[in-house]
């Protein structure tokens, strides 16, 4: 792991919650070995009051979205069909403010989660009759109390996390839901060009989420960890799209059902109270649902 | 429709149609004629795209007027993030203009709409290993009608909507989590004897909850449906837990956790008020 990094994994440890499908898991991801007394098992009573404080976690991040997720979800659809990266941090090393905040039982000394990773199989993914596990992937939950309690855990945690779960899973081809206007965007268009699924999704219970996908060959690891940016196959944009914008996030919708190939290919752009997120439409698709950038694609992008 | 065996209430699929809930992408993984009865081409709906909105609406409320009393309603973000785009929602469904009255008023169907309501609906999720899956969420319009006085005859629409849901996802390992205290338990033992993987469960939000799978064949789904014909082995119960009795749960857990094995071998008895003992016996 490159060297700016490594205070990240001085200070936290990383964590695995897996059942039975644990034996299809890297637990050394990207040279990091996984404790063995950090691998806990979703169903034992005895890591009840870990798993009580991942689940706070998840209240304090995702909690002001209305999209907490409740227990029985984790258990139905988190655990039991996939398994949880994270990384963590000894109880004792914890300032009384972030031990308070945490819910630290007065008498536990073990692992705080921090940050956590969720991913689950697809039924797509078992399309290759000579592989056991699945190579399609969901992409759960990213998630990091820097998010909202920055200072919680080093600057960086968030990026480690992806990193290392993305090795823990035999990811192939990966699958995500975010926000336009999530912070997380950033960190996805690092991975590569994120192929579109759904540009405003109805089913959802915040409309304004895209789903995407991307294979795993076109993760940039080097770019996602040591000199982030944009993704270096990614295509220039030829599109802006205003995220706040409903009816251009329907017309991208629309497009998208006509069968038109959309990638995000760069990082959410903040210009005063706006945010435009550069797009690839593919050549000889329509301009409806976001502004066409003029012919030069990325050197015209000036905001 | 027919089925090509005897069912507990063959009437269903003379009034009901099947649905499914699919992407694109997990489509071509399913079974679109579960045991001969297909699933119409324009009653399959992609999540995916705007047109489906109005319907899955309608499953959301199926889930709340299914789970509401029990105040475990499905969110709107979980039916896309752990349903819709890993795995897949097969039900039964009636069309709009012929729906009961009753039943229009408590779906609140939009005026205007004459697509498909759901009456059931079956949710699971793929796990790690092919024809592996988790059973999340069981919805029947049955229960709701009898609660509300509605005369239909919905009988036994729970076990055929996941009787059929399972042949429809490919399902052959069968995992499923549910309360000790829960009527569901009854239509989970048709299929079989249930091997018990948890017996109390502190990660879910009800602690007082057992993790329960079976082997899925064509006779355990049979069975689940009504079919007289079949009849599946069942082992004598060696002791009974009472579904209030949580110090039994967490010693029975223990017992798991150090490696012993049971199932639960058929139905619970009801005993006075809401309680329930569920038989247990201990496997190799």
């Amino acid at each position: 792991m490159q060297s700016n990094y490594a205070p990240i994994l001085q200070q936290l440890e990383p964590f695995l919650i897996a059942g039975d499908i644990r034996e299809d898991l890297n637990l050394c991801p990207g040279g990091v070995q996984i404790p063995s007394e950090n691998v806990f098992h979703p169903q034992h009573r005895r890591h009840a009051a870990f798993l009580a404080m991942l689940q706070l976690v998840d209240r304090l991040t995702f909690g002001p979205f209305g999209m907490e997720m409740p227990s029985w979800v984790f258990y139905d659809c988190a655990v039991m069909p996939g398994a949880v990266f994270g990384l963590g941090v000894r109880a004792h090393r914890l300032e009384e403010w972030a031990r308070e905040a945490m819910k630290v039982p007065d008498d536990y000394e073990g692992l705080v989660p921090v940050s956590q990773f969720i991913a689950i199989p697809m039924l797509a993914g078992f399309s290759d009759p000579s592989r056991k596990a699945p190579g399609t992937w969901l992409l759960y939950t990213l998630e990091s109390l820097n998010q909202v309690s920055p200072g919680m855990a080093p600057v960086g945690t968030l990026k480690v996390t992806c990193a290392l779960g993305l090795r823990v899973f035999p990811i192939r081809e990966l699958y995500a839901i975010s926000q336009w206007r999530s912070p997380k965007l950033e960190e996805y268009v690092e991975l590569g060009p994120l192929e579109l699924v759904t540009a405003w999704t109805p089913a959802h219970s915040m409309p304004r989420t895209l789903s995407f996908r991307l294979q795993f060959d076109d993760i940039h690891m080097p770019g996602l960890v040591y000199a982030p940016s944009v993704h270096p196959a990614s295509p220039p944009p030829n599109a802006l799209l205003d995220v706040d914008s409903a009816a251009d996030l329907q017309a991208l919708q629309r497009d998208l059902e006509a069968g038109e190939k959309i990638y995000v290919v760069g990082k959410p752009i903040h210009h005063g109270a706006s945010v435009r997120v550069p797009l690839y439409r593919s050549p000889g698709g329509r301009a409806s649902g976001a502004e066409p950038l003029a012919a030069g694609g990325a050197d015209d992008l000036t905001v | 429709m027919t089925l090509p065996f005897e069912i507990r209430n063959p009437g269903l699929l003379d009034e009901l149609v099947p649905y499914l809930v699919a992407t694109p992408f997990n489509l071509p993984h399913l079974n679109l004629a579960p045991f001969g009865v297909p699933v119409a081409p324009e009653h399959i709906i992609d999540p995916l795209r705007l047109a489906s909105e109005t319907f899955l609406r309608l499953l959301h409320r199926l889930d709340g007027l299914t789970f509401g009393p029990e105040g475990m309603p499905m969110p709107r973000w979980v039916f896309f993030d752990c349903s819709e785009m890993p795995g897949a929602i097969y039900g039964l469904a009636r069309p709009a203009h012929t729906l009961w009255p009753r039943a229009r008023a408590l779906f609140k169907v939009p005026d205007g709409y004459d697509g498909l309501v759901p009456v059931s609906m079956y949710v699971a999720i793929p796990m790690h290993r092919q024809g592996m899956w988790f059973g999340h969420n069981l919805s029947s319009l049955a229960p709701v009608f009898e609660r509300e006085g509605v005369e239909a005859d919905l009988r036994g629409l729970g076990s055929l909507t996941k009787g059929l849901a399972l042949k429809c996802f490919g399902v052959q390992q069968f995992w499923g989590a549910t309360q000790w205290l829960s009527k569901a338990l009854h239509i989970h033992v048709k299929f079989g004897a249930l091997d018990l993987q948890t017996a109390y469960t502190p990660a879910h939000s009800e602690h007082e909850t057992l993790t329960y799978g079976f082997r899925v064949t064509d006779a355990s789904l049979r069975a689940s449906m009504g079919d007289p014909s079949i009849q599946l082995p069942r082992i004598e119960p060696e002791f009974w837990i009472d579904a209030h009795d949580v110090p039994a749960m967490i010693a029975l857990q223990d017992r798991i956790e150090a490696g012993g094995r049971f199932v639960i071998p058929a139905a619970p008895k009801r005993t006075e008020g809401d309680g329930a003992l569920v038989p247990i016996a201990s496997v190799a």
